[in-house]
C-alpha cells in the first residue's frame, strides 16, 4: 500500500453564496521515497491538498489514508499527535518564533516528546547541521537571511525526523541562490534521508529536483503535460 | 498534553514593550486598590470588633434611640446600679460602672481659626476598669484642667502628631486643657477620642447629668439583671444595650461605605478585566499566523492557551507584586477619618492576600476571551494570514 492514499476526496469552501470546490473528487497515491511535485495555478487548491495530507484540515468526502491512518475522521488531537510524529511542515514563508533563536525554533517541536535536555540538544545540533546552519544557532530570526530562516525552518521540520516532509512552494519568497541552497536541502534529505518529499511549487526550475510530478488544475489531478 | 516551554511565555512580554508595560501597570493599580479596600474594611471591622464585648452593657436613656450623644441619664446612675444590681463586675472592691458624657464639640488648638469637629467624653478613673482595651502608653491620667488623648487624635482632626505631644494645650467648650496622657485601644473608635474628668466638663457644659452608663458584670448572664433593673426603675427611662450588640449597629450603619469601596474597587477590577481581556485578544490576532504554525507541527490547543495563561499570569504577578509594595509603603500605618472617628488601615496578610488573588484571578478570567479564539483557531486557513 501507498504512504499517502487519497481517494475521491472533496474540499468545499464557502465564502458566503460563493462556493469554491479545489478538490473534487480527487485520488493520488505517494509511495514511500517518492519526492512528489504538484504544480497548479495560484488557487487550484495546492494548499488545500498539502493541509489534507499534513493533517491540518479534513476533507468534506472521500478518504485520506497516510501510513496506513485514515485522518479524515481522526479526533481533531489525535491529529495534533499524529503531526508531530509523522510530517514537517516547510511553508512559504518560514514562520519562525520571533523572540526565540535558530537553535531554540527548531527546539520546539521536541518539547511534545518528553524528551531529556540532552537528548534535545543533540538532535537539534543533528537538524542545524544538516542544513548547514550550525554556527548560527544562537542567531535571532531577524538576524539571518531569507535563505537562512527557510532552512532554520527546514530543521525545525526534520528535527523530530518524521517520514513525510510537506512543503509549500518553499522557495516562492527567495532569491535564485536562496532556493537553490534550499531545493538541495530538500533533495539531500530525501536521498539521504530517505525522507518522503511532497512539494507544491510553481516554479519549474524547482518541478525538477521531483521524482514525479503533477498538476492540480480546476479541482482535477492530471499527469504533467510538458510543453515543448 | 505537551506544553511550550515557560521561557517561549516570558520572552513573549517582550515583544510588545508598551503593551506590556500598561497591562502591568493595570494589575499593579488593580492590586494595589484591592489591598487598600480590604484594608480599609478591614481595620473598619476591627474598630468595632474591638470594643464589642459579651460582658459589657451601656444604660441610656430609652428615648434617644440608642444614640450615646443624644442621650441623658442621671448623673448618680452608676451608683444606683452598683447599689441594686448583682452580678457586676468589680476589681479590687470597685465596681466597674462608668458613668459618661460623651460628646461632639469643635476643639481648637493654640493659633487655630477654624475649628476642628472633635469627639470628647467625660470620665471617671472607673472608666479604665470598664473599658480595658484603653491603656496608657505616655503619660498618667487626667485631672481637673487635663486631658488624655487617644493615639488617632492628631489624624482625626487632621493635626501633625507633634501638636498633641504632652504638656501641649488642647481648647474645648470655652476652655484650656493641657495634655497629660496618650492612650491607645485597639480595635475600637476610643483611639479618635479626647478624654477629661467627668465633674469638671459637667459644670462648662452646665449639664447635672451623664450620657450613658457602662456596665461590665462578671458573666454575660448577668446583662439580665441590668434588664429587670431598667424594668424596675421605669422612672429613668432607661434602655440596656450589650455593646457586642451596640457596636453591631453601628458597624451595620457603615455597612454602606463598606460596600461602596467594596462596588468601588469591584468596578475598577472589571475595567481592568475588560482592558486585560482586549489586550490578551489583541496579542493572538497578532500571532495567528505563529500560534497556526505551533499548531501545525503539533501543539495542542490547550498548550497554546497554557501559554497564552502563563504570559499573563506573570505578567499579572510582576505587576501585583509592585502594587503590593507601593501599597504597603503608602498605606501601612495610615488611617483614615470617617464622621467624628478614626480608624487605622489594616494592611494585613488577609488584605495583601485579597491583593494577590484578586491580580491573578483577573488575569486568569482576562485570558478566557483570547483563549476561546485560539481554541477555534481555523489552522489552515490562519496560515494563510499575514
Ligand atoms: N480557508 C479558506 N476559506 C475559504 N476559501 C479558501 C480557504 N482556503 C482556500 N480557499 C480557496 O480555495 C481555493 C484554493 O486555495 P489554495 O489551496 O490555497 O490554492 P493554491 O495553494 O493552489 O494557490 C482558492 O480559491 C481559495 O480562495
Ligand atoms: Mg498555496
Amino acid at each position: 500500500m501507498a504512504l499517502i492514499e487519497l481517494l475521491e476526496v472533496t474540499k468545499t469552501y464557502r465564502k458566503g453564496e460563493h462556493v469554491v470546490t479545489p478538490l473534487a473528487n480527487v485520488s493520488l497515491s505517494v509511495e514511500a521515497g517518492e519526492f512528489f511535485v504538484l504544480l497548479g495555478p495560484s488557487g487550484s487548491g495546492k494548499t488545500t491538498l498539502l493541509n489534507l495530507v499534513a493533517a491540518i484540515d479534513r476533507p468534506d468526502r472521500g478518504s485520506i489514508r497516510v501510513g496506513g491512518v485514515e485522518l479524515g475522521t481522526a479526533s481533531s488531537s489525535k491529529l495534533s499527535d499524529w503531526r508531530a510524529e509523522h510530517v514537517g511542515y516547510v511553508f512559504q514563508q518560514a514562520n519562525l518564533v520571533p523572540v526565540l533563536t535558530a537553535y531554540e525554533n527548531v527546539e520546539l517541536p521536541l518539547f511534545l516528546f518528553g524528551l531529556s535536555a540532552a537528548e534535545r540538544h543533540k538532535r537539534v545540533a543533528i537538524a542545524l547541521e544538516a542544513v548547514g546552519l550550525a554556527d548560527r544557532a544562537t542567531h535571532l530570526p531577524k538576524q539571518l537571511s531569507g535563505g537562512q530562516e527557510q532552512r532554520v525552518a527546514i530543521a525545525r521540520a526534520i528535527v523530530a525526523d518524521p517520514e513525510i516532509l510537506v512543503a509549500d512552494e518553499p522557495t516562492g519568497n527567495l532569491d535564485h541562490e536562496s532556493a537553490e541552497g534550499v531545493l538541495d536541502l530538500l533533495s539531500r534529505l530525501h536521498r539521504e534521508r530517505k525522507k518522503t518529499v511532497v512539494m507544491v511549487t510553481h516554479d519549474p526550475r524547482a518541478a525538477r529536483y521531483g521524482t514525479r510530478r503533477m498538476v492540480l488544475d480546476k479541482g482535477e489531478l492530471k499527469e504533467e503535460v510538458v510543453a515543448r | 498534553m505537551r506544553l511550550l516551554p515557560l521561557d517561549y511565555a516570558v520572552r513573549n512580554l517582550g515583544r510588545r514593550p508598551t503593551r506590556t508595560l500598561l497591562a502591568a501597570a493595570s494589575s499593579a493599580l488593580v492590586a494595589a486598590l484591592l489591598v487598600a479596600t480590604a484594608a480599609f474594611v478591614r481595620g473598619l471591622d476591627h474598630t468595632f470588633q474591638g470594643a464589642a464585648r459579651g460582658d459589657t452593657a451601656i444604660l441610656l436613656s430609652s428615648v434617644a434611640e440608642r444614640d450615646v450623644v443624644r442621650s441623658t441619664v442621671v448623673a448618680g446612675l452608676g451608683e444606683l446600679v452598683a447599689a441594686s444590681v448583682r452580678g457586676v463586675a468589680s476589681i479590687e472592691g470597685v465596681p466597674a460602672i462608668s458613668d459618661e458624657i460623651h460628646m461632639g464639640t469643635n476643639l481648637a488648638l493654640p493659633g487655630d481659626k477654624r475649628a476642628r469637629p472633635g469627639f470628647v467624653r467625660g470620665v471617671t478613673d472607673r472608666a479604665f476598669l470598664v473599658h480595658d482595651a484603653v491603656t496608657l502608653i505616655e503619660g498618667r491620667t487626667p485631672r481637673t484642667g487635663e486631658v488624655i488623648v487617644g493615639r488617632l487624635v492628631a489624624e482625626q482632626l487632621g493635626v501633625e502628631p507633634a501638636a498633641l505631644q504632652l504638656g501641649k494645650e488642647l481648647s474645648f467648650e470655652g476652655a484650656t486643657f493641657t495634655i497629660v496622657g496618650r492612650f491607645a485601644a485597639p480595635g475600637t473608635t476610643i483611639e479618635g477620642e479626647v478624654w477629661t474628668p467627668l465633674a469638671p466638663l459637667r459644670g462648662l457644659t452646665r449639664r447635672d447629668d451623664s450620657s450613658a452608663t457602662f456596665v461590665k458584670v462578671t458573666e454575660p448572664g448577668a446583662i439580665a439583671e441590668l434588664e429587670l433593673f431598667a424594668k424596675r426603675r421605669l422612672d429613668l427611662e432607661l434602655v440596656v444595650i450589650p455593646t457586642a450588640v451596640y457596636y453591631k449597629e453601628l458597624a451595620d450603619y457603615f455597612a454602606p461605605i463598606r460596600n461602596l469601596s467594596w462596588g468601588l474597587a469591584g468596578l475598577i477590577a472589571l475595567a481592568a478585566l475588560f482592558g486585560g481581556a482586549n489586550t490578551l485578544n489583541a496579542t493572538v490576532q497578532d500571532r495567528v499566523r505563529e500560534l497556526a504554525t505551533l499548531r501545525a507541527v503539533g501543539y495542542g490547543g490547550w498548550a497554546l492557551v497554557s501559554s497564552l495563561a502563563q504570559e499573563a499570569l506573570v505578567l499579572a504577578s510582576a505587576g501585583a507584586l509592585v502594587g503590593l509594595l507601593a501599597a504597603r509603603l503608602f498605606l501601612a500605618g495610615s488611617s483614615v477619618r470617617i464622621a467624628m472617628s478614626a480608624f487605622e488601615l489594616n494592611v494585613d496578610a488577609p488584605a495583601v492576600l485579597a491583593g494577590i488573588a484578586g491580580a491573578l484571578i483577573l488575569a486568569l478570567f482576562g485570558t478566557a476571551p483570547a483563549a476561546w479564539r485560539v481554541l477555534k483557531l481555523p489552522v489552515a486557513a490562519a496560515l494563510k494570514e499575514n
